[in-house]
């Protein structure tokens, strides 16, 4: 209907497509004026005024053939040429007005192809500037964070680093990752068929196991007299190259050192960052000392059965000290696996106290508290190694203006992006993504990072500001932190809001909660073991139990130990013979010792075993913390395997 | 007398518009029409006739199509399309009103406001 009520309308809209498609591809302007038989300053005329319009081809046929027209007709008319031409105007606004009234009348796809081509430009225009500001720019790590990493270590003569002591043995008997040292015949099947824990003098393998410790006895007695040193004394080296021989065939068993550490960066350049980097580290020693606690614990075991109380006491003093070792570099991974070791340390004394109270002599048992006082848990968690290892990584990442700021570049992405991907997958294959459509995506996306990224000196200063907050709460007791969850909290939603902008510190910044936790929560045990030492030794002295804190301390103990969750003395009682230490646990009650535990998969754990969390007084968590004993359970030994 | 630019940019679209009302013309013939039915006061660069046509034809009211004419050279002819008869329509009574508005104002004679040519004496 409309149609028919407006067909030239219609038609309108059509002509200018019409004319794009008869005349873009078929015809020559020139060659029209050429033809039309105009006198020649005529067809010079027309020309000059279709070549100043600057149109397209079929426009400019267009206004050719208009004009041919025009000057025939007034011919036809009977007008003159020069009249013509007079009357005509002057070309250069004649060409100006045709070209303004043609691009007017250009149809709409042109017009938006045209604005597509402009904004094309104008974007393209825009990248190229962006992608050479962004690969101009080139990280210049100045600071060697390792050598700040390794200097302690660098200070300390070498009469008092066990390393030297360890690495013959530890090579002879592969003890890294990698090697031939598994201690198999230690580990026996437990009481549910369906894990391992380690043997027992009862065990149907315990023959096995005592082989086995036979086997290794040289092993154990280099670490019985390198654990008694106060340092391990191992460099770490980001670059596998820098180790002597002797340190590399002792960390890396049946590897050579041109063979690549990693195999997840994909750029050549972010991996030249990345080969000195702290980031580069890799710590394939530190497992190595809970493999060792275990055999000394079994161990322990044997010299149990063969009531020699003095092998049993300097088992556990060597795990003690070799905890202490293990936790030396300040790398949080190392503080934690430190803890590990202390707590099999700690497993150990009181299996074989609760087992036979009578079988160490009161000056074993002192000697065992001293060792655990001489512990400085609370040290192995400092941060100061996470902050040197982000901070080496912003190094490696942002260009450096000199005065402390500077911007991401595109090794730096890269190095972010493969890294990211290395902690999250644990995967080396993602170097197989090379040619892959996400690693082109990556990279033609990658110079966003300028504007997304926060500067380097704002990740500094937030680096600065997250890490001193960890380390001021590290070195407190819970009872002392000041608002632990609200700054995790914050930080979370810090972090979460800003996943791209720090995205550096998103991917690097520890849990501080439950690094903080498994702290404290070890630092407890602690507490409580040597509380209960102090305990044990009144007992055996003055042949009854103390019924109160004072007549401990200062005679067996010198400050009797606070609980960690409030600040106030650690509890304790005794019943039938067996002590109990405890703490108020979180509803800050003290229910006599009683531990409602903690459920977990549909079973009730006891605290001091699960995952005893630090928090606001909770009703939740009824019952109290048992610290001694905690009645280790071979499921949970095999969990520990 | 011919018309200055700025009054040709205003009257010239209504002016060609009124001659295609009758039917459809080409460019030519459309400045000869123009000059000679208007005594002259129409009288365009003749050239500027053609960005007119196109700038009127973008905005819908006339619209063009190449073919032969009866001397068998082809031309390009213009027509009003439906849009531009009612757009005439409208600029026909505005003209109207500014005719009579200018009448009465004294400024076109044989129309003039006696009380306002009074007051622009008295000034």
């Amino acid at each position: 209907m409309s149609n028919a009520a407006n067909p030239v309308s219609s038609d309108s809209l059509l002509t200018p497509c019409r004319s794009f498609f008869s005349h873009s591809f078929s015809k020559h302007w020139k060659l029209d004026i050429q033809r039309s038989g105009l006198p020649e300053e005529v067809q010079n005329l027309i020309e000059t005024v279709v070549v100043k319009s600057r149109l397209l081809r079929f426009e400019k046929a267009e206004i050719a053939t208009e004009l041919i027209s025009h000057f025939q007709d007034g011919e036809t008319h009977g007008r003159s040429h020069e009249q013509l031409m007079n009357d005509f105007g002057d070309p250069a606004i004649i060409a100006s007005l045709f070209r303004s009234a043609k691009m007017r009348n250009r149809p709409m796809f042109m017009k938006t192809f045209k604005g597509l081509v402009i904004g094309l430009g104008v974007m393209t225009a825009a990248y190229l500037s962006v992608l050479a500001i962004f690969h101009l720019g080139q990280p210049n790590p100045r600071i060697d964070y390792l050598v700040k990493l390794n200097g302690e270590i660098a200070e300390i003569d070498d009469s008092q680093k066990a390393w030297l002591l360890y690495r013959p043995v530890w090579t002879k008997y592969g003890l890294s990752e990698g090697g031939d040292c598994q201690f198999d015949d230690l580990f026996a099947n437990d009481e549910s068929g369906t894990g391992q824990r380690l043997a027992k003098p009862t065990d149907a393998s315990w023959p096995q196991a005592v082989a086995q410790l036979k086997e290794y006895r040289e092993l154990l007695d280099v670490f019985r007299v390198g654990a008694k040193l106060p340092s391990l004394g191992l460099q770490l080296q980001a670059d596998r190259n820098n180790y002597s021989d002797e340190d590399f065939a002792a960390l890396f068993p049946g590897q050579d050192k041109t063979s690549k550490p990693m195999g997840w960066v994909v750029d050549e350049k972010a991996e030249e960052l990345l080969r000195d980097s702290l980031l580069n580290i890799s710590l394939p020693h530190i497992q190595s000392f809970r493999k060792v606690a275990r055999a000394l614990h079994v161990d322990t075991r044997l010299a149990v059965e063969r009531g020699d109380s003095d092998r049993a006491v300097e088992n556990i003093e060597t795990v003690f000290g070799m905890a202490n070792q293990a936790a030396e570099p300040h790398y949080l991974v190392c503080g934690l696996v430190g803890m590990a070791v202390a707590g099999i340390g700690f497993e150990q004394l009181e299996e074989v106290i609760t087992a036979d109270p009578d079988f160490f002599t009161e000056p074993q048992l002192a000697q065992l508290q001293a060792a655990i006082e001489r512990m400085p848990i609370r040290s192995w968690i400092d941060f100061e190694g996470e902050r040197a290892m982000i901070k080496d990584v912003i190094q490696r990442c942002y260009t450096d203006n000199g005065k402390g700021d500077g911007r991401m570049t595109a090794s730096g992405v890269d190095l972010l992006a493969s890294a990211s991907v290395w902690m999250l997958a644990n995967s080396p294959r993602v170097e197989d993504d090379v040619d892959g459509v996400a690693y082109a995506a990556r990279k033609f996306m990658a110079p966003a990072a300028l504007f997304m990224c926060a500067s380097r000196k704002e990740v500094n200063e937030k680096t600065d500001e997250l890490i001193d907050r960890c380390m001021v709460d590290a070195q407190l007791p819970y009872w002392q932190w000041s608002d632990p969850e609200g700054f995790q909290r914050e930080t979370d939603a810090f972090l979460e809001e800003n996943r791209i902008r720090h995205a550096l510190l998103a991917m690097m910044l520890p849990a501080h909660t439950q690094i903080l936790n498994a702290l404290n929560r070890t630092i407890g045990r602690q507490e409580g073991v040597i509380a209960a030492l102090a305990i044990h030794r009144y007992y055996k002295t003055m042949g009854h139990w103390p019924s109160e804190v004072a007549q401990v301390s200062p005679e067996y103990v010198n400050e009797f130990p606070q609980d960690q969750v409030d600040g106030s003395l650690l509890k304790f009682k005794c019943i039938d013979d067996q002590l109990m230490v405890y703490s108020v646990g979180r509803d800050y009650d003290d229910d006599g010792g009683v531990d409602h535990g903690w459920m977990t998969h549909g079973r009730r754990v006891p605290h001091g075993r699960a995952q005893f969390t630090f928090g606001p007084r909770s009703n939740e968590f009824e019952g109290d913390w048992i610290l001694w004993p905690q009645n280790v359970s071979p499921t949970d030994e095999t969990a520990e395997k | 007398m011919k018309l200055e630019r700025e009054m040709m940019r205003g009257a010239g679209p209504t002016a060609v518009m009124q001659l295609l009302l009758n039917g459809e013309m080409y460019g030519y013939e459309i400045v000869e029409a123009l000059s000679s039915r208007s005594d002259g006061v129409f009288e365009l660069g003749q050239s500027t006739l053609y960005p007119m046509l196109y700038n009127l034809e973008s905005k819908g009211i006339v619209s063009s199509k190449e073919k032969e004419g009866p001397n068998g050279r082809r031309r390009r002819y213009y027509r009003l399309t439906v849009k531009g008869k009612k757009k005439l329509d409208t600029d026909r009574e505005q003209w109207t009103a500014v005719i009579k508005g200018l009448g009465a104002l004294g400024v076109t004679r044989g129309t003039a406001n006696p009380g306002l040519a009074m007051e622009g004496g008295a000034c």
